[in-house]
């Protein structure tokens, strides 16, 4: 009855364009229904239960009866940091984190509970907050070693050296004399003394054989920074024979990248898909045997990766800096990712793939903030040895 | 990376330390919204794996979820998800009118329950209805899934307005909800303010350019403008006028008055303090268009066409109202979304007037002009505005002039 015409065309176009951009990516695929009732839909554990697996159960169920029980809450949320560590799901910091939501915000909340809570807070790189957290954990109680210990290891991976060796230092008198030399030489081997700090560990893991595998872990990493391949695959074996979880296999299968060892890789970390930085070595592998199975895998890792950012997420930047970088071949992506990167952790590998993206996008001196980490630290790696005048 | 160090506590439990534990993709869950009319269509997909861990799907405990296992738990599904979604529309609560409806084996996916794949695994697909009690202009949407259980948990939240409610490119149609920040308000339309400003500019422009009434009754009232005011007593025009200052002066005095008028029902209409049927609105235009152009065949009114231009134009007003009020306003942005509507009439208006009054200076004294555009011009446009004025007034279709 109008004589106006639709004045919506443009809108409509407008409309369609940006509900196709916003379907999430994820929506891709239509739903579907399974024709049979026995179709597996899902699988839910990557191996047998366990008896932590099993333990934990239990007493989730009985945290959820008695939410307010504290020794409960945090049996349950150390068990749930410990799974959570051993299978890289952080789904399981999320459920620790639930456990103790009753003391969460308190400010009188029991030393265990900030313990946990940092630890938590670290594990998604809120640094700054875990740190504040544990400030106020040892101003209450300056003896507690766990504490001193956690903060040290947040601060080292801050690239604040210093300030983590004056937290080892407090350790030792704290009744926990292996970790706090432990701790000491792993620092020392950051900082321009390799050679002393192996010879430290070494003494330090013939002195404690109980404490063999994550010694073995510290002197691998240690040993690869030196260049002495066949000392860091004794040592990586070592690790691995004491615990095979995510960290560890993640670190041994750089090492035999790096050697390129990659059919070994794959037969390492086949079945680990599900977690993000197992399945990019893996991918790294495909493309290195010219294995076709890297296609999925490099679209799974792309998936991942739009999934994290759409929920805000920014703790994977390292990866995939590396998975741009490395499997896209973007080093202009993966620059700026490596950059924002550096900006939150500093550790080794941090510094290696932020040279590596600069060099690749032809843009050597935006790692130049690296370059005078190295130098100030005088952080001796036979990796980063290329990229250093 | 370092290398850990773990500390056995009283508990002999080693812990990590200085270990990214983000290794799998933490727990989400994506919400879309459709509102259309005054329902909303649902879409909400949730790990199974979540699933499970809260309500322990995996029947026979043997770690492989099947189709079979969801089915038979989909009733505390729903319970388990549905209380923890509200969603108010215009203040108003919305109620789920279809439970997520049950899919038997090979049924339609579109019609019910059903699973998709996302980067980290399998998600149940729920889809139902919720009824509002009005027609939703704004949402707001509280979300609390497992904010007991994994305050990690993230609810990814789209909403899809319909195209006719004033959608926007890049207004806040997503967000991410969690324990944190559990709630959001969405407006039909919401983009920033500059967005909303130029947005709807630029309909207040196209509304004047297509809306030809509008044009038609302008140039009714401008096309005697270059012509010399010799045909008072009711002969016809002579000549063109001497200067374009003189026809300048009466175009700016039409312009002026038509748009002071209409301005001041579009406010007025849009305020809801005055409120015109839009039928009786829509005729009265046409029935100005026929006035307009009639007067430049029999001059009933030549010196003071502005008074006209007002009277008339105050119809006009509440045309552009109706226009206005289609493309869904929102309470919060009403005051920014009326001034930009008719900023852009008034600069689509002033691109016709700029494009019309140096033409017709020019043509002013040709035949062409005086009688090709001025009088078999006017006489074709009061018939138009007649049909137009028939089918509104009686509400009948002619079915012509439909442009």
């Amino acid at each position: 009855m109008s004589p106006r015409p639709s004045l919506h065309l443009r809108r409509r176009v407008i409309a369609a364009l940006s509900m196709a951009v916003l379907a999430f990516g994820a929506a891709r695929a239509e739903p579907f229904v399974p024709a049979d009732d026995g179709a597996v839909v899902e699988t839910l554990r990557d191996r047998p239960l366990d008896r932590t697996d099993i333990e934990l159960r239990r007493l989730r169920a009985a945290l959820r009866r008695a939410p307010d029980q504290l020794r409960l809450a945090l049996a349950v949320a150390q068990r749930c940091i410990a799974v959570a560590r051993r299978d890289g799901d952080p789904r399981y910091i999320g459920y620790a984190e639930a456990a103790l939501a009753p003391w969460w915000q308190r400010s009188d909340a029991p030393a265990p509970v900030r313990l946990y809570k940092a630890i938590v807070l670290q594990s998604v790189h809120e640094f700054g907050a875990a740190v504040r957290e544990l400030d106020v954990l040892l101003a209450q109680d300056p003896d507690d070693a766990q504490a001193w210990l956690t903060r040290a290891s947040i601060l080292q991976a801050q690239g604040r050296y210093d300030e983590a060796a004056a937290d080892c230092g407090r350790l030792a008198g704290l009744g926990a004399a292996v970790y706090a030399q432990a701790c000491l030489a792993e620092l020392q081997g950051l900082r321009g003394e390799p050679a002393a700090a192996y010879a430290h560990l070494e003494a330090l893991r013939a002195a404690h054989p109980d404490q063999d595998a994550w010694l073995s872990l510290i002197e691998a990493e240690l040993s690869e920074r030196r260049g002495d391949a066949p000392a860091a695959e004794r040592h990586f074996r070592a690790a691995l024979a004491g615990s095979a979880d995510a960290y560890t296999r993640a670190a041994y299968a750089d090492f035999l990248l790096d050697q390129h060892r990659a059919g070994e890789v794959i037969d390492l970390l086949q079945g680990s898909e599900r977690a993000d930085p197992l399945l990019l070595r893996l991918a790294l592998a495909y493309q290195a045997q010219g294995d076709a199975r890297r296609a999925a895998a490099v679209e799974a890792l792309q998936a991942r990766f739009d999934a994290a950012r759409l929920r805000g997420d920014t703790v994977h930047r390292r990866e995939e800096a590396r998975f741009a970088l490395e499997l896209l071949r973007q080093p202009q992506r993966a620059l700026e990712l490596a950059r924002r990167n550096w900006e939150v952790q500093r550790e080794p590998a941090d510094a290696r793939i932020l040279l590596a993206a600069a060099r690749a996008a032809g843009r050597d001196a935006d790692a130049d903030p690296v370059r005078r980490f190295i130098a100030a630290n005088r952080l001796p790696d036979a990796r980063l040895a290329s990229f250093v005048p | 990376m370092s290398a850990r160090l773990f500390f056995a506590t009283a508990g002999a439990l080693a812990l990590l330390l200085g270990q990214d534990a983000a290794a799998h993709k933490p727990s989400d869950a994506y919400l879309s919204l459709r509102p259309h009319e005054d329902r909303v269509s649902v879409r909400w997909d949730i790990a199974l794996r979540d699933l499970d861990n809260e309500l322990g799907l995996d029947a026979n405990d043997d770690g492989m979820l099947t189709w079979g296992e969801v089915r038979a738990r989909e009733a505390d599904i729903d319970a388990l998800a549905l209380p923890q979604l509200q969603v108010t529309a215009d203040h108003q609560a919305c109620s789920v009118v279809t439970a997520p409806a049950r899919a038997a084996p090979g049924a339609d996916a579109a019609a019910g329950y059903a699973l998709d794949r996302h980067s980290d695994g399998t998600y149940a697909v729920l889809r139902f209805e919720l009824a509002c009690a009005a027609p939703v202009h704004s949402l707001d949407v509280q979300y609390h899934l497992f904010a007991t259980s994994d305050p990690t948990h993230r609810g990814i939240v789209s909403v899809q307005w319909p195209a006719q409610a004033g959608a926007t490119a890049g207004g806040p149609v997503a967000a991410v909800l969690g324990p944190d920040y559990p709630q959001r308000h969405f407006d039909a339309g919401a983009g920033s303010r500059l967005e909303t400003l130029r947005e709807f500019v630029t309909e207040g422009i196209w509304h004047i350019w297509l809306g030809f009434d509008h044009i038609l009754f302008l140039l009714s009232l401008l096309l005697p403008a270059v012509l010399a005011r010799s045909t008072r007593l009711g002969r016809e025009p002579t000549a063109g006028v001497g200067s374009l200052r003189v026809a300048a002066v009466d175009v700016l005095k039409i312009v002026t008055a038509f748009t002071v008028a209409h301005s001041i029902t579009l406010t007025l209409a849009v305020l809801d303090l005055v409120s015109l049927p839009s039928r009786l609105v829509e005729s009265g235009i046409a029935l100005t268009v026929i006035l307009a152009s009639v007067n430049n065949l029999w001059p009933v009114c030549r010196d003071r066409r502005w008074v006209a231009a007002f009277v008339f134009g105050l119809i006009h007003g509440f045309g552009f109202a109706a226009a206005l009020k289609d493309l869904g306003l929102s309470a919060s942005s009403l005051a920014l979304s009326l001034f930009g509507f008719n900023l852009g009439v008034e600069l689509g208006q002033l691109a016709i007037v700029a494009v019309f009054l140096p033409l017709a200076f020019l043509a002013r004294d040709t035949v062409f002009y005086r009688v090709g555009v001025f009088r078999v011009g006017s006489l074709a446009v009061a018939l138009i505005a007649l049909v137009w004025f028939v089918e509104r007034a009686f509400d009948v279709d002619l079915g012509r002039f439909q442009i």
